[in-house]
């Protein structure tokens, strides 16, 4: 036997999860644009459908093109197992559908996408499944709200919109404490900046629209599992340890103890939520995972760069980076994040409302619109668009000011960023005297 | 279900169905820090045509309680009280690497008149089935090593495109070892390493004998099982393509057929 070498991170997000068509020999990921498949015979087509044998049924529950991505995902992050959604949300709400019953009790980071915080506060109540939400810096927070109903601790490595970070290993030794999985919503770090397994989260989730895709062409989520959370040792996950009579009394935890969770997520969430992703969808977010790597270090090392430029702005009044020394959350960026804080931040401009809506029209590059992880910049004033309704008061509560910003930043030559910040930062610095 | 052997409560998974008397049991065998589940596709199948399952969880592994036990003889004794207890009138033996060891030995020392061995499939076998002095050390000193070498060196492909819908298979590999007892990995390559009775138990097993191996088998070279069924007239040895040292995960479809079409040939 030879000396035993990992495959690495870069030749993972290539290769990952297909071999070269066998038929005809196709290179690229073929997508497979079909809803179903040609049984062999009855008796395959019975062992396919009582799990006795691997392979695809119908697409809402499994897809080749799709299986592609959901095994590369898991390879980055060093999973067991991906399953891929209709969008991140679908993500989200698949998790807790497949663990929780009417009576569970989430304990949430405050600091999460408001999607995020929109289902567990108002939509899932309906539901009878309740969340309290906690600063992700109150470790103590976080601990007192966990009740004998809570059945996850949720939250974001980098949160929102403060660049909040998780400190990811002492929340996740919380969770163990209390015998339930800690979920990480990973979108804007992708596994290239941070691998929430390797601190102890159990569940990641991405929105695969953002960085995974990278190139803001479709939607789509994933949720993946590390496969070494004790279904059965918790006692509270009925729905993995005890027979499920919705699928021949299956025990998830006994089929596969490292799969119990994404076994009941699909051949039950698939089944009866059905919020698929489609192959077409799954192509495209491979095609954008294969220059992962190569993207986040730009994306990161432009960010860096505008920073510094906007620190020497005299219109900029604050920046919330947690590389900046000032950032509460600066202390945990070595340990977490040594690659970088992703590329995703806020600032605010003297000069209010008038200045950041100034600023965000005279931008060419940066495009004003509601979305994060393009390739292109992004740019959003959230006081006179997403949250315009909001008092100066209101905002404040939100963690947002009448003059922030919170910007995208993309790949393109940073030089000509930075002409195009100076001539929006021109302008607004003319509202604001 | 759990059988009582040595008052210590012992799993097999059984597909989720009641053992019939009138039905014969295949028994599956798992390797080292592995457990029931490596045979999930397998198991289910036999457990819904036609046959009784145990698929065991070794002592001290998953959901089996009791002591690691130090030796194949030892494992291979628990085995046939398992056997003994469960599996009723007919039966049939698949083992994977330290389970192949295991199920020859049990298979050699089985003596209950009221039961028969039908046949008996060996997968990932090599004899003597000799473990790196780095790999030793690294499940004595540094698991995780361990669990990561063994790993690389089970998959034919480092890639995976394997077969099962949205699963890593090294990362399901990774994930099992991780969750295994702790001191468990050691204590099985030991016993592995350690096992010195291949020729005696060949010797007296008169059941017909399937060889399974992977071509890129690293951990368990073909070439080393292929030895062993020269050496036997009632011995056959297949070879699946593309497949290492994890053929279940690997080859689930390749496996299950070629233990249909052999365990289907015999006995009964």
């Amino acid at each position: 036997m030879g000396k035993p070498t990992k495959t690495r991170f870069d030749t993972l997000a290539l290769h990952a999860g297909q071999r070269p068509d066998p038929v005809h020999g196709a290179r690229a990921v073929p997508i497979y644009q079909t809803a179903s498949y040609v049984f062999k015979d009855s008796d395959q087509a019975a062992s396919l459908f009582n799990m006795e044998r691997p392979g695809h049924a119908y697409s809402r529950l499994s897809n080749p093109t799709t299986a592609v991505f959901e095994e590369r995902i898991a390879a980055l992050e060093d999973g067991v197992g991906g399953l891929a959604t209709a969008s991140g949300q679908a993500a989200l709400h698949l998790a807790i559908a497949t663990l929780m019953d009417s009576g569970s009790h989430i304990v949430a980071s405050s600091a999460i996408y408001g999607g995020s915080h929109n289902i567990l506060q108002y939509t899932l109540p309906r539901f009878g499944i309740h969340t309290t939400f906690v600063s992700p810096r109150d470790i103590d927070g976080i601990r007192n709200a966990i009740q004998p109903n809570t059945r996850m601790i949720f939250g974001e490595v980098i949160g929102n919109p403060g660049n909040d970070i998780m400190n990811l290993p002492v929340v996740a030794q919380i969770a163990r404490e209390n015998k339930i999985p800690l979920m990480i919503d990973s979108t804007f770090t992708t596994p290239y900046l941070c691998r929430p397994f390797a601190y102890g989260a159990d569940l990641i989730m991405h929105s695969a629209t953002k960085f995974l895709c990278g190139h803001g062409t479709v939607i789509g989520g994933v949720v993946v599992d590390h496969g070494r959370f004790d279904w059965e040792g918790s006692g509270k996950f009925s729905s993995l340890s005890e027979p499920y009579t919705g699928f021949h009394d299956m025990s998830f935890d006994e089929e596969s103890s490292q799969g119990a969770f994404l076994l009941r997520a699909r051949r039950e969430g698939m089944r009866d939520f059905g919020a698929c992703m489609a192959p077409t969808v799954a192509f495209y977010i491979l095609q954008g995972m294969e220059t992962l790597s190569m993207r986040m270090e730009r994306h990161v090392s432009n960010t860096r760069k505008i920073i510094e430029f906007l620190q020497s702005s005299d219109v900029v009044d604050t920046i919330s980076y947690p590389e900046l020394p000032q950032h509460p959350d600066y202390h945990l960026v070595d340990s977490l994040l040594p690659k970088g804080a992703g590329s995703v931040f806020s600032f605010s401009l003297k000069g209010g409302r008038p200045a950041g809506r100034v600023f965000t029209e005279a931008l060419e590059l940066f495009s004003h619109l509601a979305n994060v992880g393009d390739a292109k910049s992004l740019v959003i004033h959230p006081a006179s668009t997403t949250h315009y309704r909001m008092s100066a008061d209101d905002l404040l509560q939100a963690g947002i000011s009448e003059g922030t910003i919170r910007m995208s930043v993309g790949i393109e030559d940073i030089d000509d960023l930075l002409d195009d910040l100076s001539k929006g930062l021109h302008l607004s610095g003319k509202v604001a005297n | 279900m759990y059988i009582n052997i040595n008052n210590s409560r012992c799993y097999a998974y059984t597909g989720t169905r009641h053992p019939r008397g009138d039905l014969p049991t295949v028994v599956f065998v798992h390797g080292a820090s592995m457990d029931h589940t490596v045979w999930a596709h397998q198991s289910r199948y036999f457990a819904y045509h036609g046959y009784n399952v145990l698929a065991i969880d070794l002592p001290g592994h998953k959901f089996s309680q009791g002591d690691l036990l130090p030796s194949i003889a030892s494992l291979a004794a628990w085995l046939n009280q398992i056997i003994a207890q469960a599996a009723g009138a007919g039966f049939h033996i698949v083992g994977h690497s330290m389970g192949a060891l295991i199920a020859l030995e049990a298979a050699a020392g089985f003596n209950h008149p009221a039961s028969a061995l039908h046949s008996l499939a060996l997968i990932g076998f090599s004899y003597p089935m000799l473990v790196t002095p780095q790999l030793l050390d690294a499940a004595e000193n540094d698991p995780g090593r361990a669990y990561s070498m063994m790993t690389q060196w089970s998959h034919a492909s480092a890639i995976g495109g394997e077969p099962v819908p949205g699963f890593w298979s090294a990362g399901m590999q990774m994930s099992m070892m991780h969750s295994s007892r702790e001191g468990s990995i050691f204590f099985d390559l030991t016993a592995c390493h350690q096992y010195r009775g291949g020729e005696a138990a060949f010797a007296k097993v008169n059941c017909p004998i399937l060889f399974l191996s992977g071509r890129q088998d690293k951990m368990a070279p073909a070439k080393l099982a292929k030895v062993e069924a020269d050496k036997n007239a009632r011995a056959e040895i297949v070879l699946l393509e593309h497949c290492g040292h994890s053929l279940m995960s690997e080859s689930p479809d390749g496996v299950l057929d070629e233990l249909k079409r052999f365990i289907g040939s015999h006995g009964d």
